[in-house]
């Protein structure tokens, strides 16, 4: 198993109630698992709209997400 | 994420607390091959969906809000005619009629200065992780993408 730092940001970090957690996944297993574990800590993630980046980069659903690892939840962005 | 004042990089960005003037990204993009610069200021309206708009609040992702301007830059100068791009964005309160960006763009010649500018502003909404929370008279609300 492996641990993972999950950060979660603006309206999405509201409605959590949190702008980070730390979740259990097996290791190297996809970003989908990171969301479905996710969504087991923190109920309001299940109706959000969000995407997932990875070290900085968006990821996709089947990427492979390594130990040590910094995972986000961005939701839809508004800058400028 | 600040780098230093015309050091002649082509790409040069940096996020500031409060709003930003545009006269740092003006100053990076100078140059004596420019013929022209141009720079683009957003600012906060009075509008919003909750009454009169008192402030924003703007959040941001720090390492990725630089990796992600890192490409968008790549991206443009791959497209466009142009010799030096510097942004900076806001962090934090900015209030009504403040600038939240400024975008700066040189280049030898004016053609392709301004949709180079449009690009790098579409880009910034549709994927630079940056959001506001727009502060208004009647209650607050964040923003939703391309807003």
């Amino acid at each position: 198993m492996a641990q993972h730092r999950v950060l979660l940001f603006a309206g999405l970090a509201e409605s959590c109630g949190f702008t980070e957690v730390q979740i259990e996944v097996p290791s190297r297993c996809t970003i989908a698992a990171i969301r479905l574990a996710a969504a087991q800590v923190l109920p309001a993630l299940e109706n959000a709209t969000y995407r997932v980046s990875m070290n900085s980069r968006y990821v996709e659903e089947t990427d492979v997400v390594p130990d040590g690892a910094e995972i986000a939840f961005l939701p839809p962005v508004s800058g400028g | 994420m600040e780098s230093a004042a015309n050091s002649g990089a082509r790409f040069q960005q940096r996020l500031v607390e409060g709003p930003v003037t545009g006269d740092w990204a003006l100053q990076q993009v100078a140059g004596e091959d420019a013929g022209c610069s141009l720079v683009f200021y957003g600012t906060v309206r009075k509008e919003g969906r909750l009454g009169k708009v008192l402030h924003l609040d703007y959040e941001a992702y720090p390492t990725m809000v630089q990796a992600e301007f890192q490409c968008i830059a790549e991206e443009t100068f791959e497209g466009f005619e142009i010799l030096r791009i510097a942004i900076e964005h806001s962090y934090g309160r900015v209030p009504l009629m403040g600038c939240s960006v400024a975008v700066a763009i040189a280049a030898a010649h004016r053609k392709q200065v301004f949709d180079a500018c449009a690009n790098i502003m579409d880009q910034l909404k549709s994927r630079v992780p940056l959001w506001k929370k727009e502060v208004c008279t009647d209650g607050s609300e964040w923003k939703g993408q391309g807003s």
